[in-house]
């Protein structure tokens, strides 16, 4: 999985936010803003990252069990996937 | 979470002042422009050679803009003077664009052709922000100077709609235009664009207009023009915004600072999370004011920022706006007292007769 080009993760007053450049302005009428751990994973995802990456990441980083990090990862791709930024 | 501009705005904004960080930032690229309104208060001429040999470098601009970037800013104005007439916005540009801001620029419109859409549209901005002075070429003629102006800015209007360039439509009211606020209103609905005012004129930053009475809208006009934007809402669907010059309340709403900032005389985000970058690189609260100003390109915009903001925190609030019973009326601008009094802590009479008629109008509204 992959995050298409054309957006930049950046950190705004304490706050991720994913912001779109040029094209991807008129496309995507808005921001996106992400905790700590989705941070994280986009940072993965902008590179390509599979779904056992990224739980792996989380479990490193976080103290959490692993079909959590999986249902949290779910939900997040999930969301990435309906606003149309996976490739 | 998706969430929409407006959202998002908000919820950094808070967070931006709370922290006193540079949330949003307008580049003054120039301060030369090929119009030449009476009521400007930056302007000057396109050929003012001595101006244009201490405006920024390209390279100096987009080094701002890298630090800025660096430092946290994600809504940056593009603005001048008349953007388009430098011969390398462009470069400017296209490398400010690629750095994760969102970008307005704003324009007359007057210099948009179709060499500059086919750049602009690989990488189009957010939005752009196009003035529009007139509703025919006399008007252009008197406010503007330029007659041409009016047939250019339809053009030019006409190229960005074609290209699916986003864009709104202001206007800025003075005796020679405001009764074509309706007019002006007709080219933003067929283009399908936002209108929004500018309704206030200052003096000017860099020395004075002398006849400013004779060009800007009395109190009394001024309120008149209000009425104005309140039947043109009710007729149609869309609403006019108020904009002011450094800040776009569509996409950074305003917030209450009052309680973290009790000791600052601004009760808006200047020095805050906003400032303005003149045309010769000093570091700004806002379009408005000349000082206080600070180097970025000298000591960094780092420290810029930050002295900055103490430079701020000395300016005297006006103890009488505080306790004027008006103040719900009124903006509370430091900028626009100084500039019309040449005191940050004294009443201003023109504002406080806006504000004192506008109370007026609020009853009307409330029946």
């Amino acid at each position: 999985m992959k995050i298409k080009d054309g957006f930049m993760l950046r950190e705004i007053a304490g706050t991720w936010v994913v912001v779109p450049l040029g094209q991807r302005v008129v496309e995507y009428n808005g921001l996106m803003i992400l905790n700590e751990s989705g941070a994280l994973l986009w940072k993965l995802l902008e590179k390509g990252a599979e779904m056992d990456d990224l739980v792996q990441a989380l479990l490193n980083e976080y103290d959490v069990d692993e079909a959590t990090a999986r249902a949290d990862i779910e939900e997040m791709i999930g969301n990435i996937r309906d606003r149309g930024l996976l490739e | 979470m998706p969430l929409s501009w407006k959202q998002i705005g908000k919820q950094l904004t808070q967070n931006a002042t709370a922290l006193r960080r540079p949330l949003s930032a307008a580049f003054e690229l120039t301060g030369r422009c090929n119009l030449k309104c009476k009521m400007c208060y930056v302007t000057s001429t396109e050929d003012n050679h001595e101006k244009q040999l201490r405006e920024l470098t390209a390279g100096q601009w987009i080094r701002l803009a890298e630090m800025a970037r660096d430092a946290g800013v994600l809504y940056l104005i593009l603005t001048g003077g008349e953007v388009f007439l430098r011969k390398d916005f462009r470069q400017i540009y296209e490398a400010v664009a690629s750095m994760g801001f969102i970008t307005q620029i704003y324009t007359n419109g007057t210099l948009i052709t179709p060499e500059v859409v086919s750049w602009l549209k690989k990488i189009p901005p957010y939005r752009v922000s196009l003035t529009v002075y007139g509703a025919s070429a006399d008007t252009y003629e008197k406010v503007c100077g330029v007659r041409s102006g009016y047939d250019k800015v339809l053009k030019g209007i006409e190229l960005l709609r074609q290209e699916g360039i986003y864009f709104e439509i202001k206007t800025t009211a003075i005796k020679d235009n405001w009764k074509e606020f309706e007019a002006i209103g007709d080219i933003a609905r067929k283009n399908n664009a936002r209108y929004g005012v500018v309704n206030y004129i200052s003096p000017r930053r860099e020395g004075c207009v002398s006849d400013l009475e004779d060009i800007r809208l009395t109190p009394e006009e001024s309120i008149e023009y209000e009425f104005m934007r309140i039947e043109y809402d009710k007729k149609h669907a869309d609403r006019t915004r108020v904009s002011n010059e450094d800040h776009d309340e569509s996409i950074i709403p305003k917030i209450d600072v009052s309680t973290e900032y009790k000791e600052n005389a601004f009760t808006c985000q200047a020095a805050k999370s906003c400032f303005w970058i003149t045309w010769d690189g000093r570091m700004t609260p806002c379009g408005l004011m000349s000082e206080p100003y600070t180097l970025p390109l000298e000591v960094g915009l780092e420290k810029a920022w930050e002295e900055l903001g103490k430079k701020c925190d000395d300016i005297p609030a006006c103890k009488e706006c505080i306790d004027c019973e008006l103040k719900d009326y009124c903006d509370k601008c430091p900028a626009r007292r100084k500039l019309e009094t040449g005191f940050y802590d004294k009443p201003a009479p023109y504002l406080c007769n806006v504000a004192k008629l506008r109370k007026n109008i609020e009853a009307v509204k409330n029946g």
